[in-house]
């Protein structure tokens, strides 16, 4: 036997890993490898035959049609990771997913025929470690067999493993993942497929979809500097559509590599399916951002116009199908000043509470009613071909509707501009804005290494007022750098919120199970009770997983102001200067700790 | 990771507690991740309490479980929830949270867990992914020493040797445990 070039002990399980559903990488991998050996371009008597062989329990794939494997396509086929396919316009590129077929195989035996152009015949038989192709035929493993008599290739994996069996079998799931993923060959070339596990043949035909209410196309439509989309069509159906052909499918030569899902309300996205494919320029670039498995794209430059670019429509197609409603969002910058805010106030109302170095607190940031909301980059640290992008969101909390400049700048340390943009921006009174502020790509050639900043200046266009202003920094291939260690700046009256159960295991309650909390310990930490009714009816109230995090930790704020009320009362009655009068002033201190709490994360 | 029990003092008085892993620090950025790892323990205790209620139900059908190799599958089965919901990473304390704090007596028939008590359903939900059919012919000291080596389980030709050995010489759990562990020098 000959040796393959690198140690591939489990290197099949390790593939069969990185797939999500290894019988949907099957089918993938198989026709993919067919396909790009179809013998014409548009697949003139391409045919994929799947059939299990019950009395010698063997998988076998046959393809007509193509071109087999002359001496040279057989020898890659017999390597891993021969990266030769991936400069060339296949759907392969690593050779990874034949290994895929020896995971299925309790033996990991495959064997593999395949007679090319000229007639010559070739057989080989291994395993993911070992192969040959000499000394040995078909005969000798499978006794009776008729030899491969067309030009082609057919692949024997043998004695599929158990457990494997039952799910690999069912040829409805199989027979769909071959619809929802080839529907582009099956309906452009006439691409045949059988899938016989039972004794029948039966043809995977394109699944059955929906009546249209609504269609949207765009055609050759340009990516600047990526390449062109040549067919993005969405479609709006009547009823639900199949779960496996929802969202819109990213084709590449044919095959649906992923489908985008579309984030909608459930009863709208059940409802919407559709597909993109691009020009050759842009269907080569995406892929070499393509997983090895064909399940989907890493997030590089390419992919991410791509995935932005559809996601435009998809949003503009959504707004077409759907009755118009402003969104209401709360901002991920609230919950950051939230969690500070049990600090913050008693710094403002009782700083005598507070403990730690004696350096001020930092004042509280203004609160503007015409404020950048949201400005910050998708990652802190960039490489060359990585994308920035930039969330920006602009608030008009007044009783009137505003028109705003807003000034984008990103540049680096040495003072080169990298983007420069300016926004002109109607609010409605008590809204926000997204300001959808394009890609930004990082090139070698161009872009220094280092420090960056973005900028944001909200501007008042009538008297050139500056309003509210933003920043933040990320690093462009370079290391950011690190917090030094040591005690955070500022005092604090807690440290950290831990969570404990008030009903035990039995169904008893410990003695504090009907308290919201337990006294705050000498080094700051407030233990919550987690299954209080109050706490578990705050989470259970909220709509949704931001509103609910809000919740949370406005309830912990409150669980920590009481603990303030409670210190207050203590160091006062140590001075012995409790009375009415002052419980009621630290009381109405404790209120408008709470009220100003529920003022800022609202 | 999963609830745990923790000594706290509350009023300098020292009280056990069911207590979560994680903390919310303010003003450390992680206040979200914080919440949404709270929610995934949350999740794990419900899951454990749901395993739980089959147990007892196990328990109560195996009354002569020492003797029962299949009252330690059907016990392993039920720990395979920790798979199926994708907390295999936290499956350790996991263990530790069934057996040692809420069904002890279950799992080592006193209310104390043994030293390695995290073994025992370590070992049970290890049965539970052998083939059945091989399940009946080793009694659970057996497995107990076969599935504490992972090179020798996995290796279907060993384990396969390793169990018509046992049953060919009536081997005891000592003896076998020798054997494994030569078995486990050669792979």
């Amino acid at each position: 036997m000959k040796k393959r070039a690198v140690n591939l002990g489990r290197t099949d399980e390790n593939i069969a890993e990185q797939y999500p559903n290894i019988f949907e990488g099957l089918q993938k991998d198989a026709t993919q490898n067919a396909w790009d050996a179809r013998l014409t371009k548009k697949g003139k008597d391409w045919e994929l035959i799947f059939r299990y062989v019950h009395d010698r329990n063997a998988l076998v794939i046959e393809d007509f049609g193509t071109t087999g494997m002359d001496e040279e396509r057989w020898e890659q086929y017999q390597s891993l990771w021969d990266t030769t396919k991936a400069e060339e316009d296949t759907l392969g590129a690593r050779g990874q997913g034949k290994f895929l077929f020896h995971y299925f195989s309790q033996k990991k035996l495959v064997l593999t025929e395949t007679v090319d152009q000229d007639g010559n015949y070739r057989f080989s038989w291994g395993t993911s470690e070992e192969w040959d192709d000499e000394g040995k035929n078909l005969k000798n493993f499978i006794p009776g067999a008729r030899l491969l008599d067309h030009q082609g290739t057919r692949i024997w994996i043998m004695d599929i493993k158990k457990e494997l069996l039952d799910e690999l079998l069912d040829y409805r799931s199989f027979i769909s993942y071959i619809s929802a993923t080839w529907w582009e060959i099956i309906r452009n070339c006439g691409a045949t497929f059988i899938v016989n596990f039972d004794g029948v043949d039966r043809e995977a035909a394109l699944l059955e979809l929906p009546s249209v209410k609504k269609e949207r196309t765009y055609q050759d439509e340009r990516i600047k500097g990526i390449g062109k989309i040549r067919n993005l069509v969405l479609r709006y159906c009547k009823n639900d559509v199949p779960m496996e052909c929802r969202g819109v499918a990213v084709q590449r030569g044919g095959m649906t590599v992923l489908r985008l899902q579309v984030q909608a309300e459930e009863s709208i996205k059940n409802k919407i399916y559709g597909y993109c494919n691009f020009d050759e320029t842009l269907e080569m670039e995406l892929k070499n951002c393509e997983f090895p498995n064909h399940f989907g794209f890493r997030p590089k430059k390419t992919w991410n116009h791509v995935r932005k670019y559809i996601g435009n429509k998809i949003d503009d197609f959504l707004l077409e199908i759907t009755p118009k409603k402003e969104k209401i969002e709360v901002s991920d910058d609230i919950l950051d000043r939230a969690v500070a805010l049990v600090n913050n106030l008693i710094g403002d109302y009782a700083p005598e509470l507070l403990s730690g170095p004696d350096s001020p607190p930092p004042p509280p940031p203004p609160r503007l009613l015409l404020r950048i909301g949201v400005f910050r980059p998708n990652q802190k640290k960039f490489e060359y071909n990585d994308t920035l992008l930039i969330d920006c969101e602009v608030i008009n909390e007044t009783g009137k509707d505003h028109d705003l400049s807003l000034n984008i700048k990103v540049q680096h340390k040495s003072g080169d501009e990298k983007f420069k943009s300016r926004y002109n921006l109607a609010i409605a009174l008590k809204t926000r804005k997204k300001v959808d502020i394009p890609i930004i790509d990082f090139d070698e050639r161009r872009d220094q290494s280092g420090r960056y900043r973005g900028e944001a200046v909200l501007i008042n266009p009538t008297n050139s007022k500056v309003l509210h202003e933003r920043a933040f920094t990320f690093y462009l291939h370079e290391e950011p750098p690190t917090r030094p260690p040591g005690p955070g700046k500022g005092k604090a009256f807690v440290s950290s919120f831990a969570f404990l159960r008030g009903k035990k295991p039995d169904g008893t309650m410990q003695y504090f199970g009907k308290w919201k909390n337990l006294p705050i310990t000498d080094k700051g930490v407030i233990h919550v009770v987690w299954d209080h009714t109050d706490f578990i009816r705050v989470r259970e109230v909220a709509g949704s997983k931001k509103a609910r995090n809000r919740e949370v930790l406005l309830y912990c704020a409150n669980c920590g102001i009481d603990e303030a009320f409670r210190k207050l009362l203590e160091l006062r009655y140590d001075d012995n200067r409790l009375d009415p009068d002052e419980i009621k002033r630290i009381k109405n201190i404790c209120d408008e700790m709470i009220y100003e709490g529920v003022l800022t994360t609202s | 990771m999963p609830i745990r029990k923790k000594k706290i003092k509350i009023d300098g008085k020292e009280i056990e507690v069911d207590a979560y892993d994680t903390r919310l620090v303010p003003g450390s950025g992680k206040e979200e991740e914080a919440i949404e790892s709270l929610y995934r323990e949350d999740r794990i205790e419900e899951e454990i309490h749901k395993a739980v209620k089959k147990i007892d139900i196990v328990d109560q059908e195996y009354w002569h479980r020492k003797k029962d190799i299949w009252f330690y599958y059907e016990i392993g089965k039920i720990l395979y929830f920790v798979e199926q919901k994708g907390f295999v990473k936290e499956r350790n304390l996991i263990w530790e949270r069934i057996s040692n704090n809420l069904r002890p007596k279950v799992f080592f028939g006193k209310d104390k867990p043994p030293k390695n008590s995290k073994r025992y359903p370590e070992i049970m939900y290890l049965l539970a992914k052998q083939n059945k059919e091989d399940i009946p012919r080793l009694t659970w000291s057996h497995w107990f020493e076969i599935l504490q080596y992972p090179k020798v389980y996995e290796n279907r030709q060993v384990l396969n040797s390793l169990i018509v050995e046992c049953e060919a010489k009536h081997l005891s759990s000592t003896q076998l445990r020798k054997l494994i562990q030569e078995e486990n020098k050669k792979i």
